[in-house]
């Protein structure tokens, strides 16, 4: 009997301690949840770096719309925003956390695929949107890292400057462009939520994106900025709005950080109408607040546009702007009830202690114009990252400051306002209509290229003021980079900056000089804790991490 | 006499005061006989060395082995029976010859007996380490609804916080912090199977804006109070060294009951308590909803005009007069009730032993629509099968259901952020019927955009209701080969499913994400098994030496398995239908792991003419969480305890009759520690439906390492024990000092190297600290006795290494505000650094020529979230048949950031807002904020409104940490125990009404009406607070009966 027992235990025992070998345990250890990096096709990840490349769904509210789209002065006074100056942390690591982490993907499909003949196109791709994302960045921020960036052993990367990224991007871009393969055949399809996976057109994109490039750089180097536009253009730039290159978004039943951000936050009207804006579109192009007609030949044009009260919008308004803004008390109830259906803007800097409170003004935001339906009611609405109406106006600002010999600038400038025109449904017989205007608005800006009588109203004042308008809000970052390099159009100072991070000079602010306005983001606080040493290298360079220092590419003009 | 093994110490005490007035009525000194019996204990052991005395005479003999006694006596004498780590008992002889007794074991006397780890239990006299127990009756008269809550208090050295919502989760920490990135809870073992004790509370780190946490329980609040024998805690890794990786945080090892030989057993317990709130902050009462003094209808402030009944046409629409309303914390709670029920059946013969208990709690919460239920069934049986075979069998279930569990935190979701939100001068009781006439939603803040501020519309039109199926249990079976050696094989179980449905009315909140409702299903289900042997030899005096010992040899295999599916419908086609397919998008993931230990353990037991004792352990594990070269690896402990009286005694050195126990101890281990699974190896993720309904892979954002190593927690401790006074007093010191090494840490990295976090082994924490537990009985009569028990803990911890380059982790960032909770080197575990005002030199604030304080982002250490020390102080006072009981804890220092606090003020909700408001709206006369002018150097003296002054303190986070010092009735009762002589002629043995409170009251309470140990998240990064649950006390009835 005791035998017996003694060889149970035995058993058990050995029962209980057997399977101890390697691959068992090996096995038990490999996660049944996820793909490896190497079993997957990189197109998968292709699509997921994409749609995460641009602030989406809840972070756009806080890195862009709250800072930039302020910034850029489209909008004023979001209580939750950016607008006295004093960025929020969080901000300012949304768009931070969200670039390197969409970077780390493009560059490991680089680093995986670089050389292998099948994935060509795609680590092309990746090379040229890479381009176009960090590129926002180090406008907004100044010196990045970007050439060590995102490397495979998280080691530290150490801060490029500003001039070194616009080169690396350069060589990057023009590298790409002659290496994606139109003949190849076409292995993304439809994860290429740009182009779906169309090799020409994304040559055309690299070549536009370098024109954006080369135009900023022009005060700090004309002669790359030359040379750039000169290659740009004769590897073929955008030539018509179909070259547009927009990132596809989600629709109504995809998960809702794919769908489009405005129509994310289409229910918190936080972009509020600037006065700077208001100042900009009243009169400009004089054409007169729309009517029951227009809205019969424009259907972007809605009741509540007609039913805001005489009183209370301009006479004559850039027939764009009343859809991009449609009047208080739509989708937040006005606390001024005399307020209802206005249509006008807030000035820039006064800020309220929370939805719903009082300004420093004594005014309350939401008794102001907010953003139009036309951006916010469709989930689906791509996201316009580069488009033919911006190329159009940077050829007209290359023409007209030499970076490029020859050419009408008169011409692009006019196929500029037209191609933006279009896209808001403005019937041809009012572009030409407003093409041909010598009403000036606020500042004295006119719409007529010819016309270049008084103030503010140079050919490039009239580009400028062009290309903001058509820039609005989802091209914030552009506008602000304008506004930054040419102090055009013409914006207005704050009236109320936050003291501990923005020193407003008196006489700036008095004379509308540049020093008046931000000129860039800060660095994220994460940084000093665990990437210090390269991070205090980038501010030695820069002087500090003021918002008020310049970049690179920005010498005060 | 036969006293019944019952509901503790207290019960026994008074039971037994009771039996001896009884039986000593009238005694009459008569002729001796001659009176034999036997003495066992309460688990029918014969004890031996029990001194029987005759009363009041210096007659009297000793037990001997077989717990045997025989004396001469006066028959109507009484005998005193005692013995160290028994109360004594007093039995008239009354005639009888034979005279049986039982003793009751006392927890607080010598040798006690403990359970240590792997269930084994030990005269508590030959550890070399401390082991702290709460006997199960601890439990149970001032019963809160989580084991986990009751035991806040009687243990030094442990420290509890609860998310207060009924069932919810609880951060159990002993001796400090020691993991970074990993857990810092302590393993809970039941009857020697392990406990998952996974936290129901979904955030560790950081909360951001309404995401959506609440907490449906974790698994210490799942155990059933009424099966508890006892709880032992063992605190450090030598203690809990056999429990190997999973024991380096200590363990809570609970012993259920089981029948005790030669007992039937029946007895019935009912404890009714009712809850309100105990704290609320003090608000103000005078002004009402507005802005700078005037009536606005869309504030969410308390800024406007004074209270003083004139007419306003509020959300109402109609002008009523502008008066104070009912709209504290508690308007809007309920008094909440808690009724639970148990009976308990057992009997035992020689050979077997059964016990049957059934316990059901049903529970509503303060909050209104908060439910919890729970029903625990278990059934423990013990056998000997065949001579010399043991079977040990249990089996458990318990069934739970939550029902309307908050959100947490700054969440659209969590009514008491409304209630932050709301105007004095708004009535609560007019939102209670929810709807309108017309069917939509009574709201007096019109826009329900992103938040709605009726917050019984919240708790209505939201809700939630988990369910839970919990089966644990084992099977061991044991075999004396020979009379010094067995071998026992178990196997344990511990599996649940958790069933989580989660909802929000289709009207209720108009943002896209959230118009046309939501509702989320969740399901888990979790296994552990665990398989093992154990060989275990003993010897008593080997070689015919003094030496003894036991030594043992054991092996483990831990298998755990874990699936999940989460499903959500967003935006429902049919309104309240419940259902994912009903949904206008759905979304739905699963997840599954499985991980494995394997272990090999010995321990060597040896003890020296039973006055020196050493044991020595050693470990070995295989997880299969790390990889191939590092999956082994061991530890060692090493353990002495001396007691010194004995050892004197041996050697006849006589010391004063007063001192009577004398043992110092000294303790070294080392506990290793793995890793969850897939660390190693990048992770994708697959995205389903992004754009084009494509599914997309995203990269992990911590880089995997594949060559991770096992962690290390060493540690030390050395103590000291005495007992003075044949034990009326003692006390207990312990110093230790432990070091968490090798941690495995997500470490965060800069994000431009394209991961947040990377997994390495780095990082050094330090804790040490002392123990202190004091006990005493001053008074001990015929009628009254008072027993006193004070313990004492203080822990300081250090970060003293992380890793190259990196000087901080940040534990938690409530809402992404400029708050970090970080474990920074050189710096205890737990600071708390803050944005704040700038200061000059000499401390003062600077104010700006606009009047205003001056923002300064700058982060400094504003506080850390531990406590200085803690301490516990209870109290058991019995005379006669009525018993009274106390405990009091105090926490001194940890500091605490009130997020609520900074709310209420910008609000203008709280008394402190009064401030300048008469003078202002009255003569204009602004608040002049002391400091001095930045410019100038000069006192300021620029005067502001209140609206300003009071606004400018939000966001200013260092303003809003406090320290949370204080000192709080945690628990009394007060029980008389019928005589039994009522019910003489029924069945029933003894009743016993209490009345019970628990909570009560703060005596002292440094917070401006807040309670730091309620907590929203029970992750590391603890000492924020955000719009929690008030807490709550409880008070009520206990009645038990035995049969």
């Amino acid at each position: 009997m005791k035998k017996i027992y003694t060889y149970i235990l035995l058993i058990t025992a050995t029962v209980i301690l057997a399977p101890s070998c390697t691959s068992y345990f090996n096995d038990m250890n490999t996660n049944p949840n996820s793909p490896t990096p190497t079993s997957v096709d990189p197109k998968y990840e292709l699509l997921y770096g994409m749609s995460r490349s641009i602030l989406y769904s809840s972070s756009w509210q806080t890195g862009d719309e709250e800072t930039v789209c302020h910034f850029a002065e489209y909008a004023a006074n979001d209580p939750l925003s950016a607008s006295d100056y004093n960025i929020d942390a969080r901000f300012i690591q949304a768009i931070w956390d969200q670039s390197y982490s969409a970077l780390s993907t493009f560059n490991t499909i680089i680093r995986t695929y670089d050389g292998n003949a099948s994935y060509n196109n795609i680590v092309q791709i990746c090379k040229i949107w890479r381009c176009w994302m960090m590129l926002r960045l180090t406008d907004y921020l100044g010196d990045i890292p970007y050439t060590q960036a995102a490397n495979a052993e998280a080691t530290n990367p150490v801060y490029d400057t500003q001039e070194t990224i616009y080169k690396t991007m350069f060589t990057e871009l023009a590298d790409a462009a002659s290496k994606l393969d139109a003949s190849a055949t076409n292995n993304i399809g439809n994860y290429d939520l740009v182009y779906g996976g169309d090799a020409k057109k994304w040559i055309k994109f690299a070549n536009s994106l370098r024109l954006r490039m080369a135009c900023r750089i022009a005060d700090v180097d004309m002669a790359t900025a030359k040379t750039q536009a000169a290659a740009a253009i004769a590897g073929g730039v955008f030539t018509s709005s179909d070259d547009d290159a927009l990132l596809s978004m989600g629709d109504a039943t995809t998960e809702t950080s794919s769908q489009n951000p405005l129509y994310y936050h289409r229910n918190s009207g936080v972009i509020h109408m600037s006065t700077a804006y208001y100042r900009i579109v009243e009169n400009l192009g004089g054409i007169d607040w729309p009517t029951v007609a227009d809205q019969a030949a424009n259907s972007n044009i809605t009741d509540d546009i007609l039913s805001v009260p005489t009183a209370l919008h301009p006479a004559k308004v850039d027939p764009r702007a009343t859809i991009q803004f449609q009047p208080s008390g739509i989708v937040e109830t006005v606390t001024t009830a005399a307020l209802n259906h206005n249509w006008a803007g807030t000035d820039p800097g006064n800020i309220s202690s929370a939805v719903g409170a009082k300004m420093e003004t004594g005014q309350f935001v939401n008794d102001y114009a907010n953003l139009g339906p036309f951006f916010t009611q469709n989930p689906a609405k791509p996201w316009p990252c580069l488009r033919y109406d911006e190329v159009c106006f940077l050829r007209a600002i290359a023409i007209e400051r030499g970076i490029v010999s020859g050419g009408s600038a008169k011409e692009y400038y006019e196929a500029g306002v037209k191609a933006n025109m279009t896209l808001y449904g403005i019937p041809a017989s009012v572009q030409t209509e407003y093409l041909a205007s010598t009403t000036p608005n606020y500042y004295g800006t006119t719409v007529s290229y010819s016309d270049n009588s008084g103030q503010c109203n140079t050919p490039l004042d009239k580009i400028l003021t062009q290309k903001w308008i058509a820039g609005f809000v989802e091209l914030s970052f552009e506008s602000w980079s304008d506004h930054r390099q040419y102090n055009k159009p013409t914006l207005m100072p704050f009236a109320h900056v936050n003291e501990s991070v923005f020193t407003m000079n008196a006489t700036a602010k008095a004379n509308n000089t540049p020093d008046a306005y931000i000129k860039r983001g800060y660095y994220p606080s994460t940084e000093e804790s665990v990437n210090g040493t390269n991070l205090k290298d980038a501010i030695k360079r820069m002087g500090s991490n003021s918002i008020q220092n310049n970049v690179w590419w920005d010498v005060n003009k | 006499m036969h006293i019944q093994k019952n509901y503790g110490k207290s019960i026994k005490l008074a039971l037994m005061t009771v039996a001896a007035m009884f039986f000593s009525i009238g005694a009459i000194w008569a002729q001796n006989v001659k009176v034999s019996g036997k003495v066992s204990d309460q688990k029918g052991e014969p004890v031996a060395g029990v001194y029987v005395l005759v009363q009041g005479t210096k007659t009297g003999t000793s037990t001997d082995a077989n717990g045997a006694y025989s004396l001469t006596a006066p028959s109507k004498a009484n005998l005193v029976f005692s013995s160290m780590g028994f109360n004594t008992v007093t039995v008239p002889i009354s005639g009888r010859s034979v005279l049986n007794v039982t003793l009751a074991e006392n927890a607080e006397l010598l040798n006690d007996v403990v359970v240590t780890a792997m269930g084994i239990k030990r005269e508590k006299k030959a550890l070399g380490y401390s082991v702290q127990e709460v006997k199960g009756a601890a439990l149970l008269e001032n019963r809160t609804t989580s084991v986990a809550t009751s035991l806040n208090g009687k243990v030094a050295g442990m420290n509890i916080s609860s998310t207060s919502v009924p069932g919810g989760s609880n951060r159990i920490v002993i001796r400090g912090n020691n993991s970074i990135s990993g857990n810092n809870m302590p393993l809970i073992v039941v009857d020697g199977v392990p406990f998952d004790n996974t936290q129901g509370v979904g955030n560790t780190t950081d909360v951001s804006w309404g995401s959506g946490y609440s907490d449906t329980g974790d698994g210490i609040s799942m155990l059933n109070a009424d099966d508890i024998e006892s709880i032992s805690v063992l605190k450090g890794p030598s203690a809990s060294a056999l429990y190997g990786s999973r024991g380096g945080n200590g363990v809570i090892v609970v012993t259920t009951k089981k029948g005790v030989e030669g007992q039937t057993h029946v007895s019935f317990n009912s404890n009714f308590t009712v809850e309100n709130v105990m704290t609320e902050p003090e608000f103000q009462n005078e002004y009402g909803q507005g802005t700078a003094g005037k009536f606005v209808l869309t504030s969410r402030n308390s800024w406007g005009p004074k209270m003083d009944g004139h007419l306003e046409t509020d959300w109402s629409g109609t002008a009523r007069p502008f008066v104070a309303q009912n709209n504290n914390f508690k308007d809007f709670m309920n008094t909440g009730t808690a009724w639970t029920n148990s009976v308990d059946f057992s009997t035992a013969n020689e050979k077997s032993s059964i016990r049957v208990g059934l316990t059901n709690l049903q529970q509503k919460g303060v909050i209104p629509e908060n439910k919890l239920s729970r029903t625990a069934f278990t059934t423990r049986a013990t056998w000997e099968v065949l001579p010399k075979l043991h079977l040990d069998t249990k089996i458990n279930y318990t069934y739970q259901k939550g029902e309307g569990r908050p959100e947490f935190s700054a969440s659209g979701f969590n009514p008491i952020f409304a209630l932050i939100y709301t105007p004095r001068s708004i009535n609560l009781h007019e939102m209670k019927g929810i709807f309108n006439a017309d069917g939509s939603i009574i709201d007096w803040y019109p826009s329900k955009l992103t938040v709605v501020n009726n917050p019984y519309a919240i708790t209505h039109l939201t809700g939630s209701e988990d369910r839970t199926n919990r089966i644990d249990g084992f099977m061991s079976l044991k075999y004396d080969v020979f009379n010094w050696l067995n071998a026992q094989v178990k196997y344990g179980i511990d599996t649940y499913s958790k069933d989580w449905d989660r909802w929000i009315r289709h009207d209720l909140v108009s943002s896209s994400t959230l118009k046309n409702g939501r509702y989320t299903n969740q399901t888990k289900n979790y296994s552990e098994a665990n398989a093992e042997f154990l060989i275990t030899a003993h010897k008593d005096n080997l070689f015919s030496s003094k030496l003894s010992g036991n030594l043992m040899f054991g092996g483990n295999m831990m298998h755990r398995h874990y699936t999940s599916t989460y499903q959500q419908a967003i935006g429902l086609n049919i309104p309240e239908l419940y259902t994912i397919e009903n949904g206008i998008t759905i979304n739905s993931s699963n997840y599954k792991y499985n991980k494995e230990t394997q272990s090999l353990y010995g321990m060597a037991q040896l003890s020296w003419d039973n006055w020196l004792y050493l044991d020595v352990t050693a470990r070995n594990d295989w997880s299969s969480t790390l990889p191939s070269s590092n999956r082994s690896y061991f530890y060692p402990s090493v353990s002495l305890g001396w007691v010194v009286t004995d050892m004197l005694y041996k050697y006849n050195i006589t010391l004063p009759k007063w001192f009577s126990y004398l043992k110092l101890r000294a303790s070294y281990a080392e506990a290793g520690n793995d890793t969850d699974p897939y660390q190693l190896n990048p992770s994708l993720t697959t995205v389903a439906n992004m754009t084009g309904g494509l599914m997309g892979v995203a990269l992990p954002s911590t880089l995997a390492n594949s060559k991770l190593k096992s962690e290390k927690i060493k540690s030390m401790e050395f103590g000291i024990e005495s007992k003075l006074f044949d034990g009326r007093l003692g006390f207990d010191v312990t110093y230790y000092k432990k070091k968490a090494l090798n941690q495995i840490i997500a470490m965060p990295v800069s994000i431009t190297t394209g991961y947040s976090d990377k997994y390495i082994n780095a990082g050094q924490v330090d804790n040490y600290g002392w123990e202190v537990m004091l006990n005493g009985t001053p008074l001990d009569t015929k009628n009254w006795r008072l027993d006193l028990a004070l313990n004492f803990a203080k822990n300081d911890s250090k970060v003293v290494k992380l890793t190259e380059g990196v000087d901080q982790v940040i534990l938690a960032q409530p809402m992404g505000q400029n708050c970090y909770v970080v474990a920074k080197v050189g710096e205890p575990y737990g600071q708390i650094y803050t944005n704040g005002f700038k200061v000059d030199a000499n401390g003062n604030r600077l104010v700006g020529d606009n009047g205003k304080y001056i923002t300064d982002a700058t982060l400094r250490c504003s506080g850390n979230f531990n406590p200085d020390w803690t301490m516990g102080f209870s109290g058991n006072l019995s005379y006669k048949n009525w018993s009274l009981g106390f405990l009091i804890d105090i926490r001194k220092g940890g500091d605490i950031y009130l997020q609520s606090m900074m709310r209420l003020e910008a609000n203008g909700q709280t008394k402190e807002t009064l401030l300048g408001r008469d003078a202002y709206y009255t003569s204009g006369t602004g608040i002049v904020a002391k400091g001095l002018n930045v410019n100038t150097g000069n006192v300021n003296t620029v005067a502001i409104d209140p609206t300003t002054y009071w606004g400018q303190f939000y966001g200013n986070i260092g303003n809003y940490i406090y320290d949370a010092s204080n000192v709080r009735m945690r628990e009394m009762r007060i029980g008389y125990t019928f005589p039994r002589k009522w019910f003489a002629k029924t069945i029933i043995q003894s009743v016993k009404l209490s009345a019970v409170g628990n909570n009560l009251f703060f005596i002292y309470n440094n917070l401006p009406g807040f309670d730091p140990e309620c907590t929203y998240s029970t992750g590391n990064g603890q000492g924020v607070e955000t719009a929690s649950l008030p807490s709550t006390r409880t008070f009520g009835f206990n009645l038990s009966v035995n049969f």
